[in-house]
């Protein structure tokens, strides 16, 4: 009896999923998180690349970047001009923007919403420091963050907890915000979700049901770790999109959503290195990979007080044994760019000077003549990351050519990290994909601005101050050649050092339903539906 | 019996305290710093130290353990280091998804498992018995990770008749339900098996059949009862077990219960989700062997509390 009904209980069910089959819906497009899930919608709290894809579809900043050069385009500011010392910026908003309740845009939306930023209470991601730290008040809204200018500020009136002395409202349609330093990335920076803005006040009613912005599409539905449902916002400035409903399931476990993907339930899947040599393969699957390069470096930040690491030539060496290609073409299946230099391929500032051409007699010499003629032992550390660990172990085989016995040790992220910031290890790896198209943003992994670097010492080396000096200078001079050739300075200086093992960049392959026209993945790896057209 | 009930929970108490101060201590014990992981490569010290401060990791110790447990009394758990929420409205959302599920899968494994068991049993070493037995052998060596993707691929890609993975308390539940089954199921099969075979030797079964009973009754009224004892003791923890969730079930299938809630706290070092989910999964236990207690002398009137 008890075996009959649930026989039957299986056909009906059975029959009730043909019904499924309807769900590819045309004006519907369904998608999933890449890494496991958003933790929370609020925007000044973000800072996972999930958080970062609702957000990105959701809200927009006074600028956003281009979709295909990233360059900073007008987004909630029309316009802006710049003064001419590069301090004071005057944003001119949009007319005519409403938020998804109605409610227009004004200058104290934008206010607002960069003065929570820099609240310590709620400007908890690491983009606030990004966005805010170059901004007038910042020092005072964050007291505990020695400010990174030269000489101490002069002192300012105090102003009340939570408010940003340099974001000051001109009137309803104007923003000025005022720097307390020339910073040329600061627009750039303006791109980051934590810049994003919210309606005024919007933020006390909670980000359960997603921050009350003014971009393409508001958050319908947020069922906690299962999908976000997205409902495309009719009255955006741009148009309305074309896609209605955008969902983003949590699929954590990528093998599934390739499944999801095959069966057409999924429109964009991640397509994991191990499942590529299978999709590739597949005549149509292969059609549907699409391959973005990520501007970011996967390399080995060096323990520069460790005696053997200490010493150029060991580092030098060890640069110089590494077979990068064959990490890229085996490990990585071609899923990336060996990379023996700081700034990666798709910036301006990407000089195409070749560090560390593999060279093991070099390897060899550069050992013996370090005291090492029989060879040295290191260890490098990681997380439990599965990629990472497979490039680590095919780097230790290719080394050993030079007499390197490289070994691997891989601990839990938590163990990893904290090691890491006390720098109790003679390298470790680091995922490094850049907050902003910008390549300062490379050079802070040569600052001694954060726990990590400074514990491995890279404040004491020689050439600390001259790239510190170098990178003051940078920072503030006009997009352009001059600009970067003072980068590129900065860049031969850290590769003449090996300050940092640069191995590769990495690119994501995603595999895009065939239904999806435009440019459904702009050139940072974000879907943005709102650029996706339909047949 | 009222006062049975009360006496147990008031034992419980001093298990539950216990239990909380193990979890505060394993979890600070463990390397690793939130605050650390919040902040990553990107932060200074200060920034560190701020979070540090932020989260409450700065107070002592003592002082830390007074203020979760007072959050624990208030029944709120604290808020989560990494979602910002509070802990019990995220053990909320995970907690029905991971109760229907595991309830499901019972129900699975009690209806192939039990009958699957008596059959071999009644038809001891038969081919019936060995087919069973194979079943039960597979259903406890196969890995979950493996069935639940092959599931995916035969009923979801090829035959396209279940939907793959998801939420939802409809026909998305079979395949996990019937994956997350087949580890209980195998359990309670061989489980039922030996406790029916042991049964049917004794004499009361031999006097039962010689008085004329059919044999249905006989199975039914006189064996089966009897061999219910060890059959509903291994059922209460296999079902607190899928209880506190089933990980790699819920991973497969991006089940969002408290299996992958609990792994990816730990992952992230996030202390109060910890804590409120070993104490959740405590609590889950303590009832499901407070009933499995009161169902025993249902079971067997020779047990009596009182």
């Amino acid at each position: 009896m008890v075996l009959k009904s649930v026989r039957w209980w299986v056909v009906a069910a059975a029959l009730a999923a043909f019904s499924l089959s309807a769900a590819a819906q045309e004006s519907v497009v369904t998608v999933a998180f890449v890494e496991s899930q958003p933790n929370t919608l609020d925007l000044h709290a973000a800072r996972t690349a999930d958080e970062f894809l609702v957000l990105r579809n959701v809200c927009e900043g006074l600028v956003n970047y281009d979709p295909v050069t990233l360059e900073p385009v007008p987004a909630l500011a029309e316009s802006w001009t710049i003064s001419e010392d590069g301090l004071v910026y005057t944003f001119n908003l949009r007319q005519g923007v409403t938020f998804f309740d109605g409610t227009p845009l004004t200058a104290a939306d934008v206010k607002y919403s960069l003065d929570r930023l820099s609240d310590p209470a709620f400007g908890t991601s690491y983009t606030a420091g990004l966005v805010l730290r170059d901004v007038a008040g910042w020092a005072q809204a964050r007291p505990t963050t020695p400010s990174v200018g030269e000489g101490t500020p002069t002192p300012e009136p105090i102003p009340p907890a939570g408010e940003i002395s340099g974001v000051q409202v001109v009137d309803d349609n104007t923003v000025q915000v005022t720097l307390s330093r020339p910073v040329t990335s600061f627009l750039t920076r303006l791109t980051l979700p934590g810049a994003f803005i919210i309606a005024q006040g919007s933020a006390e009613a909670g980000f359960a049901n997603g921050p009350m912005c003014a971009g393409p599409y508001s958050v319908a539905e947020f069922v906690q770790n299962d999908r976000v449902v997205l409902r495309a916002n009719e009255n955006y400035w741009g148009g309305a999109p074309e896609v209605k409903t955008a969902i983003i399931r949590v699929i954590p476990e990528a093998s599934s959503q390739v499944i999801e993907f095959e069966a057409g339930l999924l429109d964009v899947s991640v397509a994991p290195e191990a499942d590529l040599p299978r999709l590739r393969a597949d005549a149509q699957l292969s059609e549907r990979l699409v391959t973005i390069p990520t501007l970011g470096l996967y390399n080995l930040r060096i323990n520069l007080k460790d005696p053997k690491m200490g010493d150029v030539r060991v580092r030098r060496a060890l640069a110089l044994a590494v077979d990068r290609q064959l990490i890229v073409d085996t490990v990585l299946q071609g899923n990336g760019v060996p990379a023996d230099y700081l700034y990666p391929k798709g910036l301006s500032a990407h000089t195409g000077v070749s560090y560390f051409p593999r060279d093991v007699e070099a390897a060899r010499a550069l050992l013996a003549e370090a005291g090492y003629p029989n060879g040295i032992e290191l260890t490098v550390r990681t997380d439990q990351n599965e990629t990472e660990n497979r490039v680590l172990n095919a780097m230790a085989a290719t080394v050993a050519d030079a007499g390197i016995t490289l070994i691997v040790s891989s601990t839990d992220a938590a163990v990893y990290t904290q090691d890491r910031t006390a720098c109790t290890m003679e390298m470790g790896g680091i995922r490094w994909g850049m907050d902003y198209p910008d390549p300062e943003n490379m050079v802070v992994l040569l600052l001694p601005n954060a726990a990590t670097r400074v514990n491995c010492g890279y404040g004491e080396v020689d050439v600390a101050d001259e790239i510190a000096e170098l990178n003051t200078r940078a920072i503030s001079m006009p997009l352009g050649e001059e600009r970067n050739a003072v980068f590129a300075e900065i860049e031969r200086i850290a590769m003449e050092e090996v300050l940092i093992l640069p191995v590769y960049s990495g690119a994501t392959t995603r595999l895009v339903s065939s239904r999806l026209g435009g440019q459904p993945i702009d050139a940072n790896g974000v879907v943005r539906f709102a650029l996706i057209d339909l047949p | 019996m009222t006062k049975y009930i009360a006496l147990r929970v008031i034992q419980f108490l001093p298990t539950l305290l216990g239990i909380y101060f193990l979890t505060f201590m394993l979890v600070r014990v463990l390397p690793g710093d939130t605050a650390v992981i919040l902040e990553g490569d990107r932060g200074d010290d200060a920034a560190i130290a701020a979070t540090r401060a932020r989260l409450g990791l700065d107070q002592p110790l003592p002082t830390q353990f007074v203020i979760f447990l007072g959050d624990m009394v208030q029944g709120n758990f604290g808020t989560s280091f990494i979602t910002n929420r509070p802990v019990v409205d995220m053990i909320g959302d995970a907690f029905w998804p991971s109760v229907i599920l595991a309830t499901c899968a019972m129900l699975v494994a009690v209806a192939v498992g039990i009958p699957l068991g008596i059959v071999s049993a009644l038809r001891h070493n038969t081919l019936w018995d060995n087919v069973a037995r194979f079943i039960a052998l597979i259903g406890v060596s196969i890995p979950v990770f493996w069935l639940g993707l092959q599931m995916q691929i035969l009923f979801g890609l090829q035959l396209r008749l279940l939907p793959i993975s998801g939420l939802g308390y409809n026909e998305r539940l079979i395949l996990p339900a019937v994956t997350a089954s087949f580890g209980m199921l195998a359990i309670l099969m061989r489980i039922t098996r030996s406790s029916m075979l042991e049964v049917l030797n004794q004499d009361y079964i031999r006097t039962a059949t010689s008085k004329g009973l059919n044999r249905r009754t006989v199975v039914t009224r006189h064996a089966l009862t009897n061999a219910l004892l060890p059959i509903v003791t291994v059922w209460g923890t296999g079902f607190a077990s899928l209880l506190s969730g089933t990980l790699l079930v819920e991973v497969i299938f991006s089940w969002p219960g408290m299996g992958r809630m609990l792994v990816n706290a730990i992952s992230q070092r996030d202390y109060p989700t910890v804590q409120g989910l070993v104490i959740t999964f405590a609590l889950i236990y303590a009832l499901v062997n407070l009933v499995v207690d009161l169902i025993y002398p249902l079971v067997d009137p020779r047990i009596r509390y009182s």
